[in-house]
């Protein structure tokens, strides 16, 4: 088991149906109302006991890539996060937890601080890393729900820090259902989605409610 | 859902506070300093409840729109919001003393002519587009509808107004001479360019396809 695994537990968070798992501007992630907390890893994995085709990448080779990575500019991240891989202004700045205003600002050569540049890199690395062993287009990926018909999506992983779930994700080495559960034993309520977005006569998209499980 | 979401602070709520940039087109949640509208009492800030889906012809905006006035309240609402369903509050709007929120019970439709670009004081993020959508769609009608499902819903135009920006920024350079008729000419060509793609921004699968394709044309007319 990897150290560096983590399980995000949201404590008292409120059955007020889907949340996002956002940033604040200080990069701590909240369920609504609810405090954030790390906890080690102590789950274990669907597929513990299978023969791994390939070993999810380790604490080390993510940190040697994000040192790697903190020595070019930033506006070269920037370009590498964008033009290479497709994300969005805003993606980028939930994956790290500041504004857009202030990626803005970076663009224009505004400067960076170390933590801001140790995120960006990170970012840049995870998405090197899934896009080497196993995801085609990570930057799309990332914007997918962990599992059809809940709230949280694979990006919403990236501001608690989740790099360790979100890479067993990609491998498979973990389920979603599981990944949620770590999240919030409580995600099967918390997390569902009671509507579903579907394309409307005039080609654009609308909102209907969505289908009791298990109704055609 | 049991109550109406809430944002995890303040700042999740504002995409630009001061500083808003000329190039950002105009989108729902934009709110402004406007000048003698006849129909409005007090306060002279006004926010675009249009949605962002039917608020142009092209590149224009529409003639009309829907704004809702901001007004000020006597306390700020703390987060978690509860209740308080006649308004969406704007916490931390600007530096000033004032608790400042969207009125739903001063709705208006007005002339797109008055909200002048140079007046735009805020901008507010995705979610805090989501959240005043999930707050008019219940002040409307009391039926709930999650933030994550309106932004799916509107994430192909929130996607294209973002990559507009940033085509805008970067292709008007840095002259200050002729700024808005530059700015127009480039929110056309960058409409041009979006056009025959639209149909992948539908797909969440495909933006970020559709993300790489106009950032390299960015690129490759700046050679």
């Amino acid at each position: 088991m990897h150290a560096w695994l983590r399980v995000l537990s949201a404590k008292g968070t409120q059955s007020t149906g889907a949340k996002h798992l956002l940033p604040d501007s200080q990069g701590t992630t909240h369920t609504g109302a609810a405090n954030v907390t790390y906890y080690p890893n102590t789950h274990r994995s669907a597929n513990e006991g299978q023969v791994a085709l390939k070993q999810p990448t380790d604490e080390a080779e993510l940190k040697s890539r994000t040192r790697d990575l903190i020595k070019k500019p930033t506006k070269e991240l920037l370009r590498r996060l964008t033009v290479e891989f497709g994300m969005s202004w805003s993606g980028i700045a939930f994956a790290i937890g500041i504004s857009v205003q202030s990626i803005r600002k970076w663009r224009q050569g505004a400067s960076i601080s170390n933590d801001n540049k140790m995120a960006l890199a990170k970012v840049v690395a995870v998405l090197d890393i899934l896009n080497e062993e196993q995801i085609e287009d990570p930057a799309s990926w990332f914007e997918l729900p962990i599992l059809e018909g809940y709230s949280p999506r694979h990006l919403d992983l990236l501001p608690g820090k989740q790099y360790g779930p979100l890479l067993e994700l990609a491998y498979s080495y973990r389920e979603p259902q599981e990944v949620l559960h770590s999240i919030n034993p409580n995600w099967e309520i918390e997390f569902r989605l009671e509507h579903e977005v579907f394309i409307a006569e005039d080609g654009l998209p609308a909102i209907r409610r969505r289908k009791p499980r298990g109704k055609p | 859902m049991a109550s109406l979401e809430s944002p995890p602070s303040p700042n999740a709520l504002y995409r630009y506070r001061a500083d808003v940039p000329l190039t950002r087109p105009i989108c729902q949640g934009d709110i402004f300093e406007v000048a003698n509208l006849t129909c409005l009492s007090g306060n002279q800030r006004v926010v675009i409840l249009t949605h962002p889906c039917s608020m142009r012809q092209g590149v224009a905006l529409r003639n009309r729109l829907t704004i809702a006035q901001v007004t000020t309240a006597k306390s700020p609402v703390p987060l978690p919001w509860k209740g308080r369903y006649r308004i969406m509050p704007l916490p931390d709007l600007d530096p000033g003393d004032h608790f400042w929120q969207i009125d739903f019970e001063e709705i208006h439709t007005i002339s797109s002519a008055t909200l002048v670009t140079n007046k735009r004081i805020v901008c507010l993020e995705d979610l805090g587009i989501t959240l005043l959508q999930q707050r008019y769609i219940h002040y409307l009608t009391r039926y709930q509808v999650e933030t994550n499902t309106l932004y799916d819903s509107s994430a192909n135009v929130l996607t294209e107004v973002e990559l507009m920006e940033y085509w805008v920024e970067s292709l008007v350079g840095d002259s200050s001479s002729d700024l808005e008729e530059k700015i127009r000419c480039q929110q056309a060509q960058f409409d041009k360019y979006i056009t025959p793609l639209r149909n992948d921004l539908l797909m969440e699968s495909k933006r970020a396809s559709v993300r790489r394709k106009v950032y390299s044309e960015i690129e490759k007319r700046l050679r």
